[in-house]
């Protein structure tokens, strides 16, 4: 038997050999990278590429390059124009012209008119379409009317003003001839895209890639790029690996990882700001923290700095107010209330409000103590880092805290009941911002119980103001509307801001023709970039 | 012949019972399919339609209906994350499922024997202490580090092989030599860690069998004969000693094709595993539902199948059944 055994065990061992010698070679050859081809990381799987329907990131990032809308927003988050030539705004605010540009085609030889736009916007506002775009479209319950003036021209009539409606007008186009008459949430185009953009769509293997390929009839620039190969790999330490073994040519990083990362030399690395930030919500239907007092002292007793440094290891910047400092609507300086480390104020502030120190050394006013639970969905952006360590933070001037992680569905039956009042205390989340400053849903008071104002905020001022900044047009007008508003929003503190994280990209230095860092990321201008 | 035919009827209510109680058991989870759709900028009236489209609206017993309705003509409905239909979805992903997990199945079998059988002919001897101690290792080390271990010597230390994917994405698909040199290549590391996590349970079974049945009379009687020892082995003990090692594997089938989710998310290995927790995670029933009647019916074709290897070999329980 042994023989036997030694025989069988020699046999496995040179078929491994011979495994990995023939085919050894190729992977080496592989990481060298091909010439005119850009791999990108998805972290996750689409679910698919028609860009009405889309409501994940790594759809986006796909649909991206092969559709286009009438506007794009470029590099500094500002709007200019795509599909179409030019656009007007009537002087009372309620019609949109929009001039198309000509002899623009479809990835399929069709020509791209008037008829595809008004489908696109239509499809998106009939009830019968699974898409999250809709309320973009529909003010007030009323639907805006999209009607074909002429080919090359699209009028939209809003039944009243409304601001964001023009970054709602850059929505990517689909093409009517290949989904007129089809049943738009399982048509197979959703997993077959023909669009205008600089790529077109070759092939999707399920789990394993997705290929564009280069444009020829592109109305724009032509694309540098032969092909972008989109890899879904979920894993961080799989998409750390990849980018260093050459397989992909972009990944965000951890900033853990920036040290070794800058001692690799085929990476470049990039920092930019994030449209985003994390905060704790307090639930304002609670009788504590309804308190602008004890909201005032918890905030003064977390050291927001020091989260920044451990979570984010300084790639970040402390928040104040619900606007990232890289839109054009954020507040100036002086304008914004900042609640920075103070632990003595914390006691002060509590003793002025009525509340003493119990024999357990947690503050309490009428036998009830200052005991919350912070809740978080896992698998958020937010870290849980954040919440331990202010948890210390609040222990440690005398606010008992608990922490309760759940999973994301049951934290969202939670912030969404659409009950009153909601059952948590303090929250944890991250949002993303729109470019588009207006946050109505987050913070006006109709949006509570039913909306995202889930923690029942409500200022009559900052409901005026939100109200106004949907239907004045003047960009420096808004900007200024906007910014009072967050600046109010910050004082009052209805969410622990904790801060804007900031991303960091390793770009493998083959590619070239990156558009400027900043929160649209480094492919805004796709068709610009090279491989070498 | 009666026996068998009795069985896979009785299997029918067993399987619209168990589907069943996963369609309830899904819907108790907080949340539901149209939470995917969550915006902020979207208005509550919005998500109630979405939900009226999807049908969600309906009551449970009501969309349990419909849904069996459709699945007995073969139509398992459509995706509600993606819009796919189920079958395509499944089927998408079905054959990189199962070259993985037959794969590591073979490996595995082949292992586990020939481990399970030195073990027990060497019990209690340094071979057999050393197969202990490697198995025992085996088993102590979660999946993930296997994976990310190999990753870290095979990829990235000695780029011997690639770290993720199926196969080279930049070839062409009128390759075909190409692809299947690169899937394989791409298949070795996943291989290797959904195995090693399997030998150890299978060969401590093997083990205990293998000397279970060495100490039976009838082996004695052939050592008494002269038989050689090798003989002894494979003719007389191997069969009896796989007994345990069947049933494991009756139960092991549904696993064969619910894929190994967490080597799949290391390699990003586009199986099924993948594609049901996503569907877990953002409840899409549909797909749920599908895996789960596709695993359903394998928990009882393994049993089945289990079954009828258990009489091969063990020849009496054909006897007694008939």
């Amino acid at each position: 038997m042994p023989k036997m055994l030694k025989k069988s065990l020699s046999m496995i061992c040179s078929l491994a050999i011979v495994l990995t010698a023939t085919f050894g070679i190729g992977c080496a050859r592989k990481s060298t990278g091909s010439h005119g081809t850009m791999n990108l990381r998805l972290s996750g799987e689409p679910n698919l590429l028609n860009p009405i329907l889309t409501t994940d990131a790594y759809s986006a990032q796909v649909v991206g390059t092969i559709f286009s809308g009438m506007l794009k927003v470029n590099e500094k988050l500002e709007l200019e124009p795509d599909l179409a030539e030019s656009y007007d705004i009537s002087p009372d605010g309620k019609t949109y012209i929009f001039k198309l540009k000509p002899n623009v085609t479809w990835h399929d030889g069709a020509p791209f008119t008037a008829d595809d736009v008004v489908f696109t916007f239509n499809t998106i506002i009939d009830p019968k379409t699974n898409t999250v775009r809709r309320s973009n479209y529909v003010i007030n319950g009323k639907p805006i009317r999209f009607t074909a003036v002429d080919s090359h021209t699209v009028k939209a009539e809003l039944p009243e003003p409304f601001a964001p409606f023009l970054l709602s007008a850059a929505a990517e186009i689909i093409p009517k001839h290949l989904l007129d008459n089809t049943n738009i949430n399982t048509a197979s185009f959703n997993r077959n895209p023909v669009g205008t953009g600089p790529f077109k769509f070759k092939e999707w293997k399920a789990g394993q890639h997705i290929i564009v390929v280069k444009n020829p009839l592109y109305y724009g620039k032509p694309p540098q790029l032969d092909r972008i190969i989109f890899k879904p790999i979920s894993d961080y330490n799989a998409g750390k690996v990849a980018i260093i073994k050459g397989d992909i040519d972009e990944f965000d990083i951890n900033p853990q990882d920036l040290a070794e990362m800058k001692k690799i030399r085929h990476l470049a690395l990039y920092e930019y700001d994030q449209l985003q930030y994390s905060f704790v919500g307090f639930n304002l239907k609670n009788h504590h923290l309804q308190d602008i007092k004890v909201r005032q002292a918890i905030a003064y007793a977390v050291d927001r700095k020091a989260i920044v440094d451990a979570v984010l290891k300084g790639h970040g910047t402390v928040a104040d107010v619900p606007i990232s400092p890289v839109s054009w609507a954020y507040p100036t300086g002086n304008a914004i209330t900042r609640y920075d480390y103070a632990p003595a104020k914390s006691a002060t502030l509590l003793e002025s409000a009525g509340y003493k120190k119990n024999t357990h050394g947690i503050y309490e006013k009428d036998g009830s103590e200052l005991a919350f639970t912070i809740i978080y969905g896992q698998g958020g952006k937010a870290s849980p880092k954040n919440a331990e360590i202010i948890q210390s933070a609040l222990g440690k001037v005398g606010i008992k805290l608990t922490i309760v992680p759940m999973e994301w569905q049951s934290f969202l039956r939670i912030v969404n009941s659409g009950k009153d009042p909601k059952k948590f205390d303090l929250c944890m989340l991250s949002w993303s911002l729109s470019p588009d400053p207006d946050d109505y849903s987050i913070w006006h008071s109709s949006e509570y119980p039913k909306g995202f104002n889930f923690i029942g905020y409500s200022n009559p001022k900052v409901d005026a103001l939100l109200t106004r900044g949907r239907t004045v047009n003047n960009h420096t007008q808004r900007a200024q509307i906007y910014a009072e508003a967050s600046a109010l929003i910050g004082h009052d503190l209805p969410y622990l801001f904790l801060y804007y994280p900031r991303t960091i990209s390793a770009v493998n230095q083959r590619i070239h023709g990156l558009s400027e860092p900043g929160p649209a990321g480094l492919f805004v201008r796709i068709e610009g970039v090279s491989a070498d | 012949m009666g026996y068998w035919v009795r069985r896979i009827l009785y299997s029918i209510p067993l399987i619209i019972g168990m589907l069943f109680v996963s369609f309830v058991l899904m819907r108790l989870a907080p949340g539901d399919p149209s939470n995917m759709f969550l915006d902020p900028r979207m208005n509550a009236s919005d998500l109630l339609q979405i939900r009226k489209n999807l049908a969600l609206d309906q009551p449970i017993p009501v969309q349990f209906l419909a849904w069996s309705k459709r699945a007995i003509c073969g139509d398992l409905g459509f995706s509600t994350a993606t819009g796919q239909p189920v079958i395509q979805a499944i089927s998408d992903r079905l054959p990189a499922t199962l070259l993985l997990s037959l794969t590591s199945l073979v490996l595995t079998l082949v292992i586990t024997f020939l481990l399970g059988i030195i073990s027990a002919a060497k019990a209690t001897k340094w071979p057999d202490m050393l197969i202990t101690f490697i198995t025992f290792l085996g088993m102590s080390i979660p999946t993930f580090w296997i994976g990310l271990m190999l990753i870290l010597i095979f990829s990235v230390t000695l780029n011997w092989l690639p770290a993720s994917g199926f196969y080279d994405p930049t070839l062409d698909s009128s390759e075909k030599i190409a692809i299947i040199g690169s899937t394989i290549q791409h298949l070795i590391l996943p291989v290797i860690a959904c195995t090693i996590g399997s030998i150890a349970g299978l060969t401590r079974y093997y083990r205990f069998g293998m000397i279970n049945v060495l100490q039976q009379p009838y082996i004695l009687a052939a050592r008494a004969r002269g038989i050689s020892p090798w003989r002894i082995l494979s003719r007389h003990a191997f069969k009896n000693a796989a007994l345990p090692i069947i049933t494991l594997l009756g139960m092991e089938l549904p696993g064969l094709v619910s894929g190994a989710y967490i080597v799949e998310y290391i390699f990003a290995w586009p199986g099924l595993g993948q594609l049901g927790i996503n569907a877990a995670f953002s409840r899409d029933y549909p797909v749920l539902m599908g895996t789960l009647f596709m695993s359903s019916v394998l928990i009882l074709v393994g049993n089945f199948l289990a079954d009828v290897m258990y009489s091969w070999a063990d020849p009496r329980i054909n006897r007694n059944a008939s």
